[in-house]
């Protein structure tokens, strides 16, 4: 499984390089706002099969499309916003992947895709759970493994 | 410098992030063409003087290695300057990529200073283009 400390140090490092946002492990201590927001979504195939989802309230996918772009999101277009989500994804799974399996070790990702619906359990896929916050806003990722 | 560099990525975003990190270390003149994939990148070629491929790995319909082994066989561009930035990396790639006479080999998130490290020396005005 991913332990939660490759999750951590992935996560902290991608947000902070590309966002410029100080992430914190664990749940914020807040109630959580019932919020929509979009999913992320990514499959790999090797050297197992698994996949990884991440969710991201719309006030840290607004902040994450302005740092990258360098503008106000309400001048990005619904492409763009969700295109600079999709290249954050990437750089994580590159992370995640190689600290999961070791910098050794082949793997195979498919391309990040955005959901609008919770991914929810896979069959076939044991499941784990990463919270994270910035501030009061939660996120969280999750991690699909195919099982042993 | 000026010169024309092509953009292989099939994220507008990363696009957009990779010509701002090149403009800021010395291509401010430089002309940038953008590819969505490896299949875009090479009608692109066909009909360009390019001087440098900086190109992702992962995209749809081809791939950055494939395109790569495309550039190598052909004539025209098989000792053309590529750079590649990616997110995926591991040691067996790497070996991979460099069998493949990469100019450099970048890891995502793209930064100026990561691109001035990578470049370097090396990154010196092109002697002739594609």
């Amino acid at each position: 499984m991913l332990s939660p400390e490759t999750a951590e140090q992935a996560v902290l490092t991608t947000f902070e390089e590309m966002a410029f946002l100080d992430v914190a492990a664990g749940p914020s201590g807040s109630p959580a706002p019932a919020e929509e927001g979009p999913w992320l979504f990514l499959s790999y195939t090797r050297p197992k099969a698994g996949s990884f989802a991440l969710f991201l309230p719309k006030a840290i996918k607004f902040s994450v499309a302005e740092s990258i772009y360098g503008d106000d999101w309400k001048s990005l277009s619904p492409g763009q916003l969700d295109d600079s989500l999709l290249e954050l994804m990437n750089v994580l799974a590159g992370r995640l992947l190689t600290g999961r399996f070791g910098p050794s070790m082949e793997y195979t990702m498919g391309l990040p895709t955005v959901l609008y619906d919770p991914p929810g359990d896979l069959e076939g896929f044991e499941r784990w759970n990463f919270p994270f916050h910035v501030d009061q806003n939660e996120f969280m990722l999750v991690w699909y493994e195919v099982s042993a | 410098m000026n010169r024309t560099i092509l953009i292989v990525d099939d994220s507008e975003t990363s696009r957009m992030i990779i010509r701002k990190c090149f403009s800021m270390t010395g291509d401010e003149d430089s002309t940038f063409l953008e590819a969505e994939d490896g299949i875009r990148a090479l009608s692109a070629l066909a009909d360009a003087r390019v001087d440098l491929v900086v190109t992702d790995l992962n995209m749809p319909r081809m791939d950055g290695v494939t395109l790569l082994r495309k550039l190598r066989k052909g004539e025209r561009t098989k000792h053309l300057p590529v750079v590649v930035i990616s997110s995926m990396g591991n040691d067996h790639l790497d070996q991979e990529l460099r069998d493949l006479d990469v100019t450099a080999i970048i890891r995502k998130p793209l930064t100026p200073s990561k691109v001035r490290e990578a470049m370097g020396p090396a990154d010196s005005e092109p002697e002739g283009g594609f």
